[in-house]
């Protein structure tokens, strides 16, 4: 209190309320940012811009330009082309499945480590981690051996299998964390009310973990959709390649038609758009990978 | 039907043993109480009476049942959790149900005792909303509700009041003594708040250091105090202890003063003593003793007074409005019919 | 008392059966497999028939591969690329979204720039490549923009030129990685208490200081965490460069996952590729390794403070 004499000394409320007109860097710091922010998204407006344009129009006034003409030709085109109605359906139905089965099998496998405590529990997650830090391509072979003498060959089940155990490897490390601090009075409670084990986790411990559930489901869902190796090497045959593959074999293919390759890359990026626009505020809290400390 | 007998009961983590040889008999419709400061081992009883812990040595019955190896389900008990332990994702009537639930009662039925329950407990309008929706208090009352609904033999408390305020606690407080009135179910119930304790229960179990240091009525323990712990530990203000020495028909405190005792003893002279004095076992008298007043705190009531008597710290409280300031000498005399006397070496009442 | 004792042992065994299908699975997928990619990097194997036994030749016949060594260095290259250069920007972002834009244009506004830097991070990879080839090759978008502007002198053939390819693909992943170190730095500040930045900012502190001195040392944890998970995907990069280089030209692009990945399926040489896959493996969990051995050395140090 010696010091009230000191003028204009900001006050802590001073960062809630905008400090007005001091100086126009303020300004400048949003101008760059949305400049950067134009970088970072430049490409996906550029496909969306030559998608829809005739080849001519394209050479003509390049690709800066806005289309002079509209055409859903390349679209339509790379579209049935791809048949890319199975490639989407594929996709859906290998990150769904691995998104419900990574979920229930992480939640039974950190049921036994962070509720059950069980001795070794550490030992496993650890081995869980290390089996998350492998590279693909040393377990790709054997996996492709495997399948082919399982029969699982270029069947959706081989990589819906292989993403659920592996997505559920890191799923479990986060589970376990949360278990390991769920209120032990409300498993007492239950406890005492005359639940078992199996009606713990089914009344009691998954219910209240929805929210945390959704958030692995979207994450399991998003990287599944997205991983390509695997079902590159196992899923062969055209009927059965996901999104992801069919856009990574057209490496190259369409250079001399620019219009048709912006209309296949608006085509692999648009379920991307769609999942980001619904799933945006689960995704960009960081809170999957916030947890792993 | 609920009687629960503990007998010879030991809990040991690794080699640590937390609980000693405990032995209590509760009888049946008994409210009784385990008091002890934090880390005495009364949780960790009350938990091994509900099956959340496992008995290292001893044996546990509920109803002439020994019940070691059974597990919570099965023990005819219900329990209230200290932080109530209320499923979150649950209403109301689904938290108070659910033991039913799982126990296969049917749905009209499960209705029935829910909305029986609740109107008792005052629950009725809220059977719809979820735990976050209600106070502190509803919340006791919804783990209440929980334990009552399933008619069990025997009611356990986990220090259910400690995430209360002051004077909501003094409210449930009756509340459960009112319901235990009416129920007359077999009830174990622990704090660490003496208060408590003694307001509650028909028998106090005091605890200290994994072992029972007595078992009695509250006024028996308030009156007749077994030992240096209890003495200290029941009442408030926490009851006067003065170090001296024992002579035939006096005490004789570290600085000389000498305090005349009600009978003669001749039996214990010269040992080392504590003589313990409740503060309201003081009168003032001008002839007495000479203490120096070091703070007063009138209340309305009484008066409560900090003062240096025979070189110790004294708390006397008197009916009489005191009038004395701080540093002056009030005349004060210990009333010898109420004394208690303990041996300073073993703590145990003379 | 034995009898207790057995009961416990029952009890937290019974929760094993909670644990059996997902070890099964690990076994199944990770495990046994993780196993038999080692037992063939000694072999010599084409896919079909038996393995023969060959000792160590294979890792012999690695170390003296100069292209597996030069995949080596491209994956440091990648490193850079995928761990220090986006975490860097990022930083940077992130302390300027929550120490400046929430601060003096709102919440709402700094979110918004967020979910935007976030965007490409969630793309597949391989449609990332589709959309940068289409930009990068000879013909593409960028060379047009370039000639159109009058910068035609700088026209390049982006992913053709071995010089320039592998700076290309590295351009690629730090765009694609910036988002998701963005949104674990910008959690990572959530949890810092705001009236920290308050106080240093009554103190007279500017925002390079409190950057310096606040941002940085309050989001260690994280930075650790980004630096470890994107170095370890860093060593696995594959998808980028199947896509838009194939490992050329002139193996310009090769990275250990494609070097496998062509051994395995084109050449052939499956054991030869799994000797590729498993020493990758090992400087992997090596890498990682002394990460974690650094960072648990970190926090034992600030506990002594």
């Amino acid at each position: 209190m010696t010091d009230t004499s000191v003028p204009a000394a900001p006050g802590p409320t001073d960062r809630n309320i905008p400090r007005g007109k001091r100086g126009a860097l303020r300004w400048w710091v949003l101008a760059f940012l949305f400049a950067f922010l134009a970088f970072m998204l430049a490409p996906i407006f550029l496909a969306l811009n030559n998608a829809i344009k005739t080849a001519t129009d394209y050479a003509t006034n390049g690709p800066l330009a806005l289309p002079q003409s509209f055409t859903v030709e390349g679209l339509l085109g790379f579209w049935s082309y791809v048949d890319f109605t199975s490639k989407i359906w594929n996709s859906l139905l290998l990150s769904a499945a691995v998104a419900l089965f990574g979920v229930i099998l992480s939640l039974l496998n950190a049921y036994a480590i962070g509720v059950g405590r069980i001795r070794g529990g550490r030992a496993t997650l650890v081995i869980l981690l290390l089996g998350i830090m492998i590279p693909q391509e040393s377990l790709v072979y054997p996996l492709y051996y495997l399948a082919k003498s399982s029969g699982l060959y270029d069947s959706l089940w081989a990589p819906i299998i292989i993403f659920t155990v592996l997505q559920s490897a890191f799923g479990t490390y986060l589970l376990s964390a949360v278990m390991t601090t769920f209120p032990h009075e409300i498993l007492e409670a239950a406890r005492v009310d005359g639940a078992n084990r199996w009606q713990i986790l089914w009344y009691v411990v998954t219910p209240i973990l929805r929210p945390t559930l959704a958030v692995l489901a979207t994450f399991f869902f998003i990287w599944t959709w997205n991983e390509f190796l695997i079902p590159l090497v196992l899923l062969v045959s055209n009927a059965n390649q996901t999104v992801s593959v069919a856009m990574g074999a057209l490496s190259g293919q369409y250079v001399s038609q620019p219009t048709i390759t912006a209309a296949a890359a608006l085509l692999g990026i648009t379920p991307t758009i769609i999942f980001f626009l619904i799933f945006q505020r689960t995704l960009t809290k960081g809170v999957v990978v916030g947890a792993v400390k | 039907m609920g009687a629960v007998s503990i007998n010879s009961v030991r809990k040991s983590f690794g080699h640590v043993d937390v609980l000693h040889n405990i032995s209590v008999d509760i009888a049946e419709g008994e409210f009784v109480v385990l008091v002890g400061p934090s880390g005495c081992g009364k949780s960790t009883l009350l938990r091994m009476i509900a099956g959340l812990e496992d008995i290292s040595a001893g044996d546990i019955s509920i109803d002439g049942r020994i019940v070691n190896a059974l597990e919570p389900k099965d023990r005819d008990i219900a329990m209230v959790f200290q932080s109530y332990a209320l499923y979150p994702h649950m209403t109301v009537a689904d938290n108070m149900g659910f033991s039913l639930k799982l126990a296969g009662v049917p749905k009209a039925d499960r209705r029935k005792r829910v909305e029986e329950a609740a109107a008792i407990l005052g629950l009725t309008d809220y059977l719809d909303r979820l735990p976050r929706q209600l106070s502190g208090g509803q919340r006791q009352r919804v783990a209440m509700g929980r334990a009552i609904v399933r008619k069990p033999a025997v009611f356990l408390f986990d220090e259910p009041l400690s995430n209360l305020d002051a004077k909501l606690r003094v409210h449930m407080r009756s509340e459960i003594k009112q319901n235990h009135q009416r129920f007359r179910t077999t009830t174990v119930y622990v704090t660490h708040d003496q208060i408590e304790a003694m307001t509650m229960a028909d028998r106090i179990v005091v605890m200290n250091a994994g072992r029972v240091e007595q078992i009695g009525s509250p006024l028996e323990l308030y009156d007749r105090p077994a030992n240096l712990f209890v003495a200290g530990f029941i009442g408030s203000p926490a009851m006067n202890m003065l170090s001296g020495r024992l002579e035939a028909d006096a005490f004789v405190a570290a600085d000389g003063t000498r305090i005349a005792l009600a009978e003669h003893r001749a039996a214990g002279a010269g040992r080392a003593v504590t003589l313990g004095i409740r503060a309201e076992h003081f009168a003032l008298d001008g002839e007495g003793l000479a203490a120096e007043v070091l703070t007063v705190e009138p209340t309305g009531s009484e008066t409560q007074v900090l003062m240096r008597l025979a070189g110790q710290d004294v708390v006397a409280s008197f009916r009489e409005r005191v009038t004395a300031l701080p540093g002056q000498t009030l005349g004060v005399r210990p009333m010898a019919e109420a004394f208690h006397l303990f041996d300073s070496e073993t703590g145990v009442r003379i | 008392m034995a009898m207790q004792t057995t009961l416990r042992r029952r009890s937290s065994s019974a929760y094993w059966l909670y644990l059996f299908p997902g070890l099964f699975g690990f076994l199944i997928v990770v495990g046994i497999p993780f196993l038999m990619n080692i037992g063939v990097s000694f072999t010599s194997w084409r896919g079909i028939g038996m393995p023969k036994f060959v000792g160590l030749a294979n890792y012999a016949r690695l170390i003296a591969d100069s292209a597996f060594w030069m995949s080596l260095e491209h994956t440091l290259f990648f490193v850079v690329a995928m761990a220090v250069v986006p975490t860097l920007i990022s930083l940077l972002v992130a302390s300027v979204l929550f120490d400046y834009i929430s601060v003096r244009f709102g919440q709402g506004l700094s979110s918004f720039f967020r979910a935007g830097y976030y965007l490409p991070q969630i793309l597949p990879i391989s449609v990332a490549g589709v959309l940068w080839g289409w930009i990068l090759n000879p013909h593409g978008v960028l060379n047009m923009i370039l000639e159109a502007t009058g910068l035609g002198g700088l026209v390049g053939n982006w992913l053709g030129d071995p010089d320039l390819a592998i700076l290309s693909v590295g351009f690629v992943m730090v765009w694609l990685q910036i988002g998701y170190s963005l949104v674990v730095f910008m959690a990572g500040l959530a949890r810092v208490d705001p009236s920290l930045y308050e106080a240093s900012e009554l103190d007279g502190a500017g925002f390079l200081q409190r950057f310096w001195y606040i941002t940085i040392p309050m989001l260690k944890p994280e930075i650790f965490v980004i630096g470890l998970t994107t170095t370890i995907a860093a060593l696995k990069v594959f998808a980028p460069v199947y896509v838009m280089t194939n490992g050329g030209p002139n193996n310009a692009t090769l990275v250990p996952s494609f070097f496998s990945f062509y051994h395995f399926f084109s050449t052939v040489r499956v054991g030869y590729g799994a000797a590729v896959a498993t020493a990758q493996t090992a400087i992997t969990i090596v890498l990682a390794a002394v990460f974690l051995w650094v960072q648990s050395r970190q926090t034992e140090e600030g506990d002594h403070d």
